[in-house]
């Protein structure tokens, strides 16, 4: 709570800075985030490669690259001797410069920032963000695998090997999904998040195209489910939360509709959304919480899971993976009202993901 | 109203008692999870109302839309009570989350300071899940019969189940009370997931 505070007060006090830029205090990024202190030598900044790593891995969920860091280097050295215009060349260069998303991102920078000041190491940060091997998720599941049947402990139904079939990973609104692909040159999905909420007010309504993958994704064990420590937890939260929030917000009350409609579509009832689960590794705030029926996806009895959203085509960082992966094996305290379980209880469920892809027409 | 004194859940949960007054409901005597309203009855339907942040300067209501049974609540209070489990986590033995309700899918969702039009919609939509919740069963026979029938409201029975210890427990209230037997009907959908019930206090015969 007290972070959150600081961080309206840092709000309030000023705008957020994006682009990246050299300031008295050094390079600054975001809510006034100082990313390369100044010396006491004129014009002059220190860069600390590991902070300076964590700090923009934190504001952009990516990581940096060798060339955007030299580029950065570039910036400096040229700003300290004077030249400031290829100096703005080469944040430019960086690729780094910009945030897609100004508020979160800025948030995000800001809490790893004072999590650097009070004493956490780089590497835990990028490791807690989920950065040491990107994308590494996806690519280890693998949607024709036959899914594990459920363990002795659990009550929840078994997948047979003939789920393809009603998994049909198809769009809940088929119009949809052929007007998108027919219009490839509307497609937004790897637009940048600003240029997206601008076509969203310039080119007109959005369609929502929503496909549940077809198999339970059971994340693979990881070896970080020792927990990296409270701070580091309540770190997690803070951008657990912040990523569900951003979400949301790109979905908008249409696209939550459309996810509905895609769950029920499918005969599967929704317990709850933005179900709040804790674990070992901090927060998890998981989509939705459905319940399918039996024999309504290949599975021989009733089961109950959560779904995780990701809209065009959003990260699903390590990070994430494990906290699911707890969930789905000794489980988690649910935070949250559901129906069929009570608020304070472990939870032990199962993950799978749901993709959203939004295309804009015009009217 | 002024802004501010709209910028708060007092706001939202001030709208949603206007609603459920507005449609008949009042407070519920057993507490349950979130603000809880039915209809004075013995069998009730139930709404239990809850504003969701979905970011950070919106709002959404969601509601649980179920069937409350004072009676049985107020046993099941006492059971909890001599386990240590507080009763204000609770929802009724059979419960559906209001977005499964075509009619009530969409949601408005309403800015923290809302001018009147998110005020309105929102409004609007509790109405409705006031509306829709009094489809639901309103007494034992109404309740039995919707289960016979495997239909509540628009709903399959397994759509509305709650915890299975607390289902056990109402069926088993069913049958001491008021001689019904369901059993048959309900246990089969039921998991044998027991957590954080102790199932010795909460289904003992005493």
């Amino acid at each position: 709570m007290k972070l959150e505070n600081e961080w309206r007060a840092r709000l309030a006090s000023g705008s957020i800075e994006s682009p990246m830029r050299f300031a008295e205090a050094g390079l600054v990024l975001g809510a006034g985030t100082v990313l390369c202190p100044a010396l006491a030598a004129r014009r002059q900044v220190s860069i600390d490669e590991p902070r300076l790593l964590a700090l923009l891995g934190a504001a952009h969920l990516r990581k940096t690259t060798p060339l955007g860091l030299a580029h950065i280097r570039k910036a400096t050295k040229c700003w300290s001797e004077g030249n400031e215009a290829l100096a703005s060349m080469h944040l430019a260069l960086s690729g780094l410069d910009h945030l897609k998303q100004p508020v979160p991102d800025a948030q995000r920078l800001f809490i790893a920032d004072h999590l650097l000041r009070k004493g956490f190491q780089p590497s835990t940060l990028i490791q807690a963000l989920g950065l040491e091997t990107p994308n590494d998720s996806l690519a280890k599941y693998n949607q024709d695998e036959p899914r594990v049947p459920a363990g002795s402990g659990r009550t929840s139904g078994q997948w047979t090997t003939g789920a393809e079939s009603s998994f049909d990973s198809s769009s809940v609104a088929p119009d949809s999904a052929a007007r998108a692909q027919n219009r490839s040159d509307e497609s937004i999905a790897a637009a940048p998040a600003s240029r997206r909420q601008a076509t969203a007010q310039d080119r007109g309504a959005p369609t929502f195209t929503v496909e549940i993958l077809p198999a339970i994704v059971t994340p693979a064990a990881s070896s970080s489910f020792t927990p990296f420590g409270s701070a580091v937890s309540a770190m997690a939260d803070e951008i657990e939360v912040a990523d569900s929030i951003t979400k949301w917000r790109e979905l908008g009350p249409k696209g939550e509709e459309s996810v509905r409609e895609a769950v029920a579509a499918r005969g599967w009832t929704v317990l709850a959304t933005q179900v709040y689960v804790r674990t070992s590794l901090g927060l998890r705030v998981a989509d939705f919480l459905v319940h399918i029926p039996a024999g309504m996806a290949g599975n021989l009895t009733a089961y109950d899971g959560f779904i995780e959203v990701k809209v065009n085509g959003g990260r699903y960082n390590s990070l994430q993976r494990d906290k699911d992966a707890l969930i789905g094996t000794v489980g988690g305290v649910l935070l949250t009202p559901v129906p069929g379980y009570r608020a304070g209880s472990k939870i032990t469920l199962e993950t799978a993901l749901a993709n959203v892809t939004i295309t804009y027409e015009r009217e | 109203m002024s802004g501010n004194s709209r910028n708060s859940s007092r706001f939202w949960m001030a709208l949603a008692r206007r609603a459920a007054n507005g449609a008949g409901f009042e407070g519920t005597r057993c507490p349950l999870a979130y603000s809880s309203y039915s209809l004075p009855s013995e069998i009730s339907p139930s709404l239990q109302i809850f504003f969701q942040k979905i970011t950070s300067v919106e709002v959404a209501p969601d509601a649980f839309i179920g069937v409350y049974v004072e009676a049985f609540e107020l046993e099941w209070s006492d059971r909890l009570r001599r386990t240590g489990l507080s009763p204000n986590f609770e929802n009724p033995p059979f419960l559906l989350l209001a977005t499964n309700v075509p009619s009530l899918m969409r949601r408005p969702w309403a800015r923290n300071s809302p001018p009147d039009q998110d005020a309105v919609a929102v409004v609007d939509w509790l109405d409705r899940a006031f509306q829709y919740a009094k489809q639901l069963p309103s007494s034992v026979d109404s309740l039995a019969a919707a289960i016979e029938a495997n239909r509540i409201a628009d709903h399959p029975v397994e759509s509305y189940l709650g915890h299975p210890v607390k289902v056990r427990g109402f069926i088993g209230w069913l049958r001491r009370v008021h001689s019904i037997d369901l059993s048959g009907r309900v246990l089969p959908l039921l998991s044998n997931r027991t957590e954080p019930y102790d199932v010795q206090v909460m289904l003992g015969s005493d």
